[in-house]
């Protein structure tokens, strides 16, 4: 090959080196993929929690693949990216710690790396395992709660209901503590109860951490209190007078003549009537006629009358003259 | 009254005067407000009658009501809790918020805030019922006073007395006992059991019913009935003036102007005369106007007992009769002539 062609190899492959080079970087490493990771924390609005903050300051992340391979890292957010990641199957396991390096939550899983592939992660995040408290007081306004008691519960995440005692430790307070709760999150139930009848309740999540107490107060202060309904129909038997009318009464009359009077004691007829003339009993009934034999001279004309039952009674007067011619 | 002599004058006397051996009896009769009070007027005299209708209810009451003002309704329940309710009306309604059997005790006050009333009941009550309780209230029981007061003029009375009786529901009397406090007022006071009672009362001449009343009284407990009755006029027996002897003289005084005293001019007087216990007048004697007395004879009368009247004439007019029976006679308390 003379020397002309041998010159015009050289550039050719020169160029060509200098043609692939920048493609050089966008080959794949043999064996190796990528791993994103994200955390799943459950909500902690409206939920009781220890007096530690369980507000997540970092996560340590630790993953064991294969061929001894393995990483640890520590974060601050979610989610986050791991490359280079050997292919085959990884173990992951995530810690959870807040501002004072208190674990909080910890989770693991696991996912098989494909080389040349990014992965996606989701890890639910738990309060670490161990035992921690429960204590709860609950108040109600007394004066309107007579007779109360508290039915409590806790409902464990797998369902599994624990129930718990109230005490009443004083008027209008009750208090519940249960020690050595398994950690994890429960739904605490509630009740006031008065005289039986539930009048007030409420319903929280609760967060037992491990060798930590979660406290919480219930305040039911306007209770449902449930009420019977009694009318009072008041009768009033007070044995008042009768009203008693005369009619046909006139003032004289000559003698020889009559008057005849009638009496009524308005609406109240089972009526019984006795007439006398000047304090003397002279007859009974709703009529009386005087007798045509009366002396001249001045009367007075009374008249009685009780009811059937003797309860009520009342009187009417009426004074005439009896004259001579 | 133009035509009718009204006279006045000194009250009726009787006098005593001896004329020789008989023992003449005079005796004055006042024509005084000549009307007899047992005598229609003209214008009854012609049949008319008037009939009213009248609502004259009377019962006497005890001092204070027993219109109920305020309920107090106390709820007791077996559990020892207790509601008291206060409330101006009849019908009650209360929320009660703790069930099962209670205890009602509705008490009644009158405006003075005296007890007068109470009731009870029970009442089981659950939640969310609804359920209407009657309490029937009755006048608390015990004992009240009853006081009477019975006026009437003693003028018209000569030997007075008043007796009188409570009659109860059971028909129990309880007697009454009327003291005279004064002339004319007889008071009697009694305790009894809260209820209706029937007063009977009597004004007695002698022995003699001269008025009376029956009235319904009520009596509450604590409570004080107090009533006074007022007898206007009596029906007087009339008491018996003995004379002996063949004549008797009756005398009068002659009318007078009622403001001024001065005597009236009349033309003549005319005497009438019954036997006592009848009711029909007689015409005696017509007596000039001079003179102002009658000197009654066997010749005109028989022995007897008979009651006198006498008018006063003026032109053709006569005056009603004035009788012995008149509150202006005298004695007051009325008299007739027992002659033998």
């Amino acid at each position: 090959m003379e020397l002309k062609e041998r010159i015009k190899i050289c550039i050719v492959l020169f160029l060509l080196v200098i043609f692939a080079l920048p493609f050089l970087g966008c080959v794949p490493q043999k064996d190796k993929g990528n791993l994103e990771i994200s955390f799943i924390e459950l909500d902690g609005a409206k939920t009781l929690t220890p007096s530690i903050s369980i507000n997540v300051d970092y996560y340590i992340v630790e993953g064991a693949g294969p061929y001894g391979e393995s990483f640890s890292k520590t974060i601050y957010s979610s989610p986050f990216e791991i490359e280079y990641l050997e292919h085959g199957e990884w173990a992951i396991t995530v810690d959870a710690y807040n501002e004072s390096g208190i674990r909080v939550a910890a989770g693991t899983s696991s996912t098989m790396i494909v080389a040349g592939e990014t992965v996606s992660l989701y890890i639910q995040l738990s309060p670490p395992d161990g035992t921690g408290t429960l204590s709860i007081d609950i108040f109600w306004d007394d004066t309107v709660v007579s007779n109360p008691a508290i039915q409590s519960s806790l409902i464990s995440g797998g369902g599994t209901t624990i129930p718990m005692t109230a005490s009443i430790v004083s008027s209008g307070h009750a208090d519940i503590n249960e020690p050595n709760l398994a950690t994890g999150y429960y739904t605490c139930s509630i009740q006031l109860l008065d005289s039986e009848v539930v009048v007030a309740g409420a319903v929280e999540a609760v967060c037992i951490l491990d060798a930590q107490e979660t406290q919480g107060e219930f305040y039911f202060n306007n209770p449902n209190i449930p009420s019977g309904d009694v009318e009072i129909i008041i009768d009033t038997d007070l044995e008042e007078p009768l009203i008693i009318n005369l009619s046909g009464t006139v003032d004289t009359f000559l003698h020889g003549q009559t008057m005849t009077v009638l009496v009524d004691a308005g609406t109240i007829t089972d009526v019984t009537y006795s007439w006398y003339i000047n304090g003397t009993y002279m007859a009974s009934g709703e009529t009386y006629i005087t007798d045509s034999g009366l002396a001249p001279g001045y009367y007075r004309l009374d008249v009685i009358g009780f009811s059937a039952d003797n309860k009520r009674s009342g009187s009417a007067s009426h004074t005439f003259i009896v004259t001579e011619n | 009254m133009r035509g009718v002599v009204e006279m006045t004058g000194r009250d009726i006397q009787v006098v005593r005067r001896i004329r020789g051996i008989p023992l003449l009896l005079g005796i004055a009769v006042l024509i005084s407000a000549c009307s007899n009070p047992y005598s229609m007027n003209e214008s009854q005299d012609d049949g008319k009658m008037t009939v009213s209708i009248e609502t004259s209810p009377r019962t006497a009451n005890p001092d204070s009501s027993i219109q109920i003002a305020l309920y107090r309704i106390t709820f007791t329940h077996t559990g020892g809790e207790e509601v008291v309710i206060e409330s101006g009306e009849a019908v009650v309604e209360i929320s009660l918020t703790i069930f099962g059997v209670w205890d009602i005790l509705v008490e009644g006050y009158n405006d003075e805030s005296r007890l007068v009333a109470s009731g009870t009941s029970t009442v089981d009550i659950q939640a969310d019922q609804n359920k209407s309780v009657s309490v029937n209230l009755s006048l608390i029981s015990g004992t009240g006073e009853a006081l009477f007061g019975l006026n009437f003029n003693p003028l018209q009375v000569n030997s007075a007395s008043v007796v009188g009786r409570l009659i109860d529901t059971e028909n129990q009397s309880i007697p009454l006992n009327f003291s005279l406090v004064e002339a004319g007022i007889a008071e009697s006071s009694i305790t009894v059991d809260e209820g209706f009672y029937t007063l009977e009362a009597q004004l007695l001449d002698g022995e003699t019913p001269v008025a009376g009343l029956a009235e319904l009284v009520l009596v509450y407990t604590g409570g004080t009935t107090e009533e006074i009755f007022v007898f206007e006029s009596v029906n007087k027996p009339g008491t018996p003036l003995s004379v002996s002897g063949d004549t008797f003289t009756v005398a009068w005084d002659p009318p007078s102007d009622p403001d001024t005293g001065i005597p009236l001019s009349v033309d003549g007087y005319r005497l009438y005369y019954r036997e006592h216990g009848s009711y029909q007048w007689t015409f005696l004697a017509e007596i000039d106007a001079e003179m102002n007395e009658y000197t009654v004879t066997s010749s005109d009368l028989p022995f007897g007992e008979y009651d006198l009247a006498v008018s006063s004439v003026v032109l053709d007019t006569e005056s009603d009769l004035h009788t012995s029976y008149d509150d202006t006679a005298e004695p007051s308390y009325g008299w007739y002539i027992s002659w033998n």
